[in-house]
């Protein structure tokens, strides 16, 4: 195809996506941006209802005993792996002969010692959505409390419960944000119900507990490595995840749950499609103003209602 | 008023004014997915994700060049998701679009739109930077993360599938 050819084409294609103007709304830009920040909230909460349902039945790893053939420490991988060389090699040491069925018994008998604590979450976002924040988990009534620093809404307060009536897991938010001084409640349907042994949805960006176990029954935990947090050896389990994979590391000491990391989407290679969470875990005594702070809304003083954003 | 409302200010004005010189984005969707609707939706998408993003474009080597890899992006999502606005199913092979008239200029780009649609997403998107766009190869290839090789290669089978449709409506290419 010659130069006047091409220049026919272009002088084609720029008539034909002629004569429509487009004048995109930077206020309806930033609402959509917020509701999409939400929806990474549930995301989220969908992630902490999992560590509660670790924290109180063990059932990470007690559905998990027919694992143990994935049994050695194996080669690193993940991002984990390129923060910290020391990953699956810890100094002096000889070699690491943990079995996944090893690792979860002594996890669910761990556990079972904690099923009343409060398990504070250290989180950081990173990819679609970059935020941090702390969030509280109360371990015997699945309520959470967070406190998020979002780039873009700033700062806010959330308050969440998850409710499973029927396989329908909704989650009802309290929502106080400080760049507005308003708050919000709502109650959101997190996914619908699913036939009675039914697969992981694996395309999902949010799990039931249900499908968390799904997720455990299929076999796929491993292994990774082992890594050092704070000076403590850390043993490194890694599982499949919606389209990438999620990672339990346990104090090799304590067997306790020190830290989640998920990557969403790995492998998907598109900037639109990166999201990586990262939540360190510590297991507080249940004192009563933590209780109070988890279990009770607490509106900032002078701050209005305001109807949910749609 | 707060540091973070000063934050805030800054970047919904610079991003006010990306986005006032960004029309083209919203022709480059729709002949990238053929139907205008379609092409406003990927835009909104596009954009929220670049606000979103806002501090990492603006630091991009080409800002234009980076949102414009997350236009095709939300394309490639929705092509996933079978939400084609013009499946390929439409025109099976020997029933491509013939126009009845060859001097119908109208009809004659109808036929071109349509022709653009049965191309694989990456040859379509290289002949829409290029000719739509004028990029240059190079930054062709930048947007689609790809070598200037690769651009030239899609480039011409792409040419030589649109000659093959629109040689039948007689057209001066």
């Amino acid at each position: 195809m010659n130069s006047p050819q091409e220049t026919q084409l272009s002088h084609d294609l720029h008539q034909l996506a002629s004569g429509k103007p487009f004048t995109p709304d930077l206020a309806e830009i930033k609402q959509l941006a917020r509701q999409r920040h939400r929806r990474g909230l549930m995301r989220r909460g969908a992630t902490a209802a999992g560590a509660v349902v670790l924290a109180a039945g063990g059932l990470f790893f007690g559905v998990h005993g027919s694992s143990g053939d994935h049994a050695t420490a194996g080669t690193a991988v993940g991002p984990a792996a390129s923060a910290a060389p020391s990953r699956s090699a810890t100094p002096g040491a000889t070699v690491r002969t943990e079995t996944v069925a090893y690792v979860a018994g002594r996890v669910e008998a761990a556990l079972a010692n904690v099923s009343n604590d409060i398990i504070r979450d250290d989180q950081v976002q990173t990819g679609q959505i970059n935020d941090s924040g702390t969030d509280w988990t109360d371990s015997r009534t699945g309520n959470e409390f967070e406190i998020l620093t979002n780039s873009t809404t700033g700062k806010s307060l959330n308050w969440l419960s998850t409710s499973s009536v029927n396989g329908v897991l909704t989650a009802h938010q309290v929502v106080a944000e400080y760049s507005t001084r308003t708050w919000y409640a709502e109650a959101l349907r997190l996914t619908a119900a699913q036939p009675q042994g039914s697969s992981v949805n694996a395309s999902s960006p949010v799990m039931t507990p249900a499908e968390i176990k799904t997720w455990l029954d299929s076999g796929k935990l491993k292994i990774v490595g082992h890594q050092s947090i704070n000076g403590h050896d850390t043993i490194i389990l890694q599982g499949p995840w919606i389209l990438g994979y999620r990672e339990l590391w346990v104090d090799s000491q304590t067997f306790l749950p020190v830290r989640i990391f998920v990557d969403y989407y790995a492998n998907q290679g598109t900037p639109s499609q990166d999201l990586k969470l990262t939540g360190n875990l510590t297991w507080l005594p249940r004192t009563e103003s933590l209780v109070n702070m988890v279990n009770h809304v607490h509106i900032p003083a002078g701050f209005t209602q305001a109807a949910p954003p749609r | 008023m707060r540091r973070t409302d000063n934050v805030m200010n800054d970047r919904d004005e610079e991003f006010g004014e990306f986005m006032r010189n960004c029309a083209s984005l919203h022709q480059t969707a729709y002949l990238l997915c053929g139907d205008w609707h379609l092409a406003h939706d990927l835009v909104q998408d596009t954009l929220v994700k670049a606000y979103e993003h806002w501090p990492r474009v603006r630091q991009a080597d080409s800002p234009d060049a980076y949102v414009r890899r997350i236009l095709l992006n939300e394309v490639r999502g929705r092509w996933r998701r079978r939400e084609r606005a013009v499946p390929v199913s439409r025109f099976p092979e020997g029933r491509e679009p013939v126009a009845p008239d060859a001097t119908d200029e109208i009809t004659r780009r109808a036929g071109l739109l349509q022709a653009l649609q049965t191309l694989p997403l990456r040859q379509r998107a290289t002949i829409v930077l290029r000719y739509l766009e004028g990029m240059s190869e190079r930054e062709t290839a930048a947007v689609l993360g790809c070598s200037e090789g690769t651009v030239k290669s899609q480039s011409a089978r792409a040419l030589g599938t649109l000659r093959k449709y629109l040689d039948r409506t007689e057209s001066t290419l």
